[in-house]
């Protein structure tokens, strides 16, 4: 990933490259032929990952597990239409994404209004102030991987959505206003907080090399 | 972006940082090379944004994919009904794809011409005695969305042809693109239980294009309104309407239906 018109990692490689799962083909097969079941290989094989894609968007596990759970419905619903799709995983990716656009969609009217200045205020004091930089990586990694997640817990869940389609999805500013019902310029300022807010939080360890 | 400061914003930098300074892109990239600070700043934010990639996915418990298929078990195992059973198996899903969309043009006809009388009558689509019920349901769809398709396009030519710089007045394009939305929605329904890709695809693009325009606001800003052509334009959506509309214009003209023509999906 990189800065000004680089595409971030919109789907990460599936574990044998490019090629779909041979077992993925046959459970695809066995499906169609009839056996329920069959489905089971997949979600054994892609719900982990669904839900990891989930959980960025929707913030929350037992949220991004309802979305996994309608994905995957989804796909075993149209499961006939999938044998000229080049990759389950990228299949499924799709449809959770979708999926998780509809929930957060859905739950828009719990959003309220924030004052981002009084939000960057109290993601401050949220994040643990003692926790000065290590030099040692295990505890560096960990402090990251709390400052992250403490930074992401301060962000409304439009601002995160808006935030983690254009970050880590790669959708465009526009893509994601038609997704979210946001005009643009709102959907800029929702990714604009979200950018600020991860910034404050993530600011004492800029100053930390990381290697 | 009108902040006066010599220094790049935070909002400059992120929207460069996105390849979404559109516009900016070179002040910003110029800046850049020159400001030894905003440069430093911008390093900064790839930084941070490059720590959140690594660190923003919840991992779940051991053992959630059993969980998970615990959860969908019951609802795979639970005896689909007879309409669904119908639709999924064998050719019949064409005829009931095109049933359906027989119903939603005859519902959306209705309303379309008690509210404009001038509006031209749906093509009437009669089957021969040779037809099977599959591809009466598919020409069926087909006609229907093909009308649909350029109903749309008009709608989105006037658009696309507005005065460039100045604002517009869309409160009646909104009104109609709620209609259309609408019915977007349930032909791409049809077309996705008839298993026709390519239809579903472009009317999946179109009714984000739709939403956009019926919820904008009813004097469209000339920024807006540039933005809502920049989208029509980028990915060839406007074209891809078009060849599709023309493709279901062929394939409605010859009498025969079209069995032995290639299908989209």
């Amino acid at each position: 990933m990189g800065p000004s018109g680089s595409t971030p990692n919109q789907i990460p490689p599936h574990p044998s490259n490019l090629q779909m799962h041979e077992s993925d083909r046959t459970a695809i097969a066995a499906v169609n032929a009839g056996d329920p079941h069959a489905f089971r290989a997949l979600v054994d094989r892609h719900s982990r990952y669904a839900h990891r894609v989930a959980y960025r968007l929707t913030g929350n596990a037992s949220d991004a597990e309802d979305v996994v759970q309608d994905a995957f419905l989804k796909a075993f619903r149209q499961l006939s239409r999938f044998e000229a799709r080049a990759d389950f995983r990228t299949w499924i990716h799709k449809i959770t994404v979708n999926c998780a656009i509809d929930f957060i969609r859905a739950r828009r009217h719990r959003e309220t209004a924030h004052d981002p200045a009084d939000l960057e205020r109290g993601l401050v004091a949220e994040v643990p102030s003692s926790h000065g930089p290590t030099p040692d990586r295990a505890l560096l990694s960990l402090e990251i991987q709390e400052r992250v997640t403490v930074g992401l817990g301060g962000l409304t869940p439009l601002e995160r959505a808006a935030f983690m389609l254009r970050h880590l999805e790669g959708r465009s500013i526009d893509e994601i206003g038609t997704a979210l019902g946001l005009k643009t310029e709102a959907t800029k300022n929702s990714v604009f907080r979200a950018v600020r807010k991860m910034r404050v939080a993530l600011e004492p360890l800029m100053d930390v090399r990381h290697d | 972006m009108t902040d006066p400061s010599p220094h790049l914003t935070h909002d400059d930098l992120v929207l460069h940082y996105y390849g979404e300074a559109a516009d900016s892109a070179v002040r910003v990239a110029t800046h850049l090379r020159t400001c030894a600070a905003c440069r430093h700043d911008s390093e900064r934010l790839q930084r941070t944004l490059a720590l959140i990639e690594a660190n923003a996915e919840g991992e779940p418990p051991t053992g959630y994919e059993a969980t998970m298929w615990a959860r969908l078990k019951g609802q795979l195992d639970a005896p689909r009904p007879w309409w669904r059973r119908l639709v999924n198996d064998g050719p019949v899903r064409w005829a009931m794809a095109g049933t359906l969309a027989a119903v939603l043009v005859g519902a959306f006809m209705a309303g379309w011409l008690a509210r404009e009388v001038a509006a031209p009558p749906p093509a009437r689509v009669e089957a021969t005695d040779t037809d099977t019920a599959a591809a009466v349901g598919k020409r069926v769809l087909v006609a229907a969305v093909g009308q649909h398709l350029e109903r749309t396009q008009m709608m989105l030519a006037e658009v696309l042809n507005a005065s460039h710089g100045a604002a517009m007045d869309v409160a009646v394009d909104r009104a109609r693109a709620a209609d259309l939305v609408a019915t977007n929605r349930l032909f791409q329904q049809s077309a996705e239980l008839a298993g026709d890709a390519q239809i579903d695809d472009v009317l999946e693009e179109l009714e984000r294009v739709l939403v956009e325009l019926a919820n904008a606001p009813a004097d469209l800003a000339p920024a807006d309104l540039d933005a809502l052509r920049a989208r029509l334009e980028r990915g060839g959506l406007i074209f891809r309407v078009r060849v599709l509309s023309d493709q279901l214009r062929a394939r409605q003209e010859p009498g025969p239906l079209d069995q032995t023509k290639g299908s989209t999906s």
